[in-house]
Order: structure tokens, then sequence, then C-alpha cells
């Protein structure tokens, strides 16, 4: 090999590598999200990934479930007025039944609970878009 | 001379034939009568699944696996909702086919109200207690401190899955969505 091509192979090499992750850039999404009114009730939706990467300090978003069997979502979001929004809400039967896998999801997800901080409703989504895995 | 055996073993043999076709009709008629319902159940779902599809989806930002556990804000909406006659018929076509199967009778006694909980033990009162004395120190003041967080827990860990340890988080969980009280910086931050 001559000195020119030693020289060339790392140009080549981050060439080739800076080519091929370009030509495999998919679609991605990442959202957070939390509101709730004066009553209690609200909602949270968006990705992990969009939670963690959120700009306010403070946003994150968690499933959690005890050794007795306790199931609870936490949340909370800095919303554009920069306002905290801080939430939680303890499953019924229904939203109950999906803990498991909200607890080890990854892409996307809808909460609701009610005034009286029941989860009311949950949906869970995966897709390549939502995390890296 | 082997007249009488000969006969015997053929008599056998068509009595074994005999048994093993009517096992088989019987079965086949069993089978024919469960696959019947089987088709009815499956007609049943197959209309409900399109009465369902129909309406609006949730709101997923895009495709891909997807579960969903309670009324969607779709569902929510009154042009969307199920009526309560549909409810209703739905519920007593379940009753129908559980009646059918023999389910209700085989679990060996009626339905009724479900027998109320055991009272709790002596420690588990005084956990009880305990935990809702710190709640309420914690929602008077507004502020719960990690501290806090880890002695209610500990004191509701004593209480298992009872409904009660259930009633003392929820307490917390109210507070906190009526913005009456700050949680820890953190994970972790409910007990």
């Amino acid at each position: 090999m001559t000195h020119f091509a030693k020289k060339m192979v790392p140009v080549l090499s981050v060439a080739v590598l800076g080519g091929a992750s370009l030509a495999h850039a998919g679609a991605t999404y990442q959202m957070a999200w939390c509101g709730k009114s004066p009553n209690g009730s609200g909602y949270c939706h968006g990705t992990f990934l969009g939670f963690r990467n959120d700009s306010g300090a403070s946003t994150q978003a968690y499933f959690y479930k005890s050794d007795s069997g306790f199931k609870t979502f936490y949340g909370a979001f800095t919303n554009p007025l920069g306002e905290l929004v801080t939430a939680g809400c303890i499953a019924d039967a229904a939203t109950g039944a999906l803990w498991s896998k909200a607890l080890a999801h990854e892409g996307y997800f809808s909460i609701e609970w009610d005034s009286n901080g029941t989860c009311t409703y949950l949906y869970l989504a995966n897709s390549s878009q939502y995390s890296t895995f | 001379m082997f007249a009488s055996p000969l006969r015997g073993w053929i008599l056998g043999l068509a009595l074994a034939v005999g048994s093993g076709a009517g096992s088989y009709l019987a079965m086949r008629h069993g089978q024919e009568a469960q696959e019947k319902r089987f088709g009815q159940v499956a007609e049943e779902l197959q209309a409900l699944r399109k009465a369902v599809m129909a309406r609006p989806p949730a709101p997923a930002p895009s495709s891909g696996h997807a579960v969903a556990a309670g009324i969607s804000p779709a569902m929510q909406s009154e042009g969307a909702r199920l009526r309560p006659e549909d409810l209703d018929a739905i519920a007593a076509r379940m009753v129908a086919q559980l009646q059918q199967s023999g389910a209700l009778e085989s679990s060996g006694r009626a339905l009724g109200p479900p027998s109320p909980p055991a009272p709790l033990e002596p420690e588990q009162q005084q956990a009880l207690v305990r935990a809702n004395s710190l709640v309420d120190r914690v929602l008077s003041t507004g502020k719960l401190m990690m501290q806090d967080t880890q002695e209610i827990r500990r004191e509701l860990a004593l209480l298992k899955s009872r409904q009660e340890a259930e009633e003392v988080r929820r307490r917390i969980i109210i507070a906190l969505n009526k913005n009456q009280l700050d949680l820890p910086e953190g994970p972790e931050a409910l007990p």
C-alpha cells in the first residue's frame, strides 16, 4: 500500500460510516406533555425519550409497582407558561392489567386520571420512531 | 371344534367396533355443538369489533403495536359511546353464554356480594394510624419530604395489598393533583 493510500484509509472509513448513518436515518418522534384541571383530573402523554430530553429540569414520567401490587403513575412537566405540572394516579383494574407492559415500555404512552386520583385510561404504543432501544 | 371360540372373538370384535363407533359419534356430536356455539360467539365478537373499529381511533401519533385500557378520549365522545341498551344486551348475552356453558353451576356457589376483608391485625392497625398521622402532617405543611415518603412507605409495607394502604396513598395523590402538595425532587417521590 502506498503512503497516499494509507493516509486515505481513515478518511474513507469516516466517509463510509457517515454515509451509512445518513442512509439509515428513519423517522423519529419524541414529545412530553402533562396537563390537569382544577379538580385534579388530568393527563400525560408522550414518549419516555421526550420526557427525558425535555428542557424542564423536573420533567419526568414513571410507572411504579410495589411488591404488594400497588401500581401508580407519576408525571411532572414544565408547560410553555413555565408552570410545573405534577400529578399522579393509582391504577384501576383495567389500567392495572397493562402495568407490567408499562413498566417495560420504551415508546409512546397516554394516561389519564380522574379527580379521585384513579388512572382511568392507559394507551401504550411501540414504534421504531420512539426509542433507540 | 373351535367354532365357539371363533364366534366369541367375532362377537367381541363387533362389540368393540360398535362401542368405538358410538363413542366417536357422541364425541363428534359434542364437538359440532361446541363449534356451533364458538361460531356464534365469534360472529358476535366480529360484529362488536366492526362497530368499535368504525369509531374514531385512540390518539396515537403514528402506527405501531399498541395496547390500551380504559375508555379512550375518542370513545368518550357522545356519538361514539355505547348506548346503555347495547351494554345491557352484551351483558345479557354474556350471562346466557355462561349459563349454557355451565360455568356458573360448576363454581359450586351462587354469585353474591364479595365477602368483607379480614380485620387488620393489631400491628397493621397501628401502622395505618401512624401512616395517616404522617400524611396529616405532610398535608398540613403542604410539603412532602423524601424522609416522609420513606417513612410512609415503611408503614404501608405492613399493610401489604390492603385497601387501607391504597387509601392512604390516594390522599397524597389527590392533594398533589390539586396543587396542595409539593413533592421532593428526584425519582420515587411517591410513597
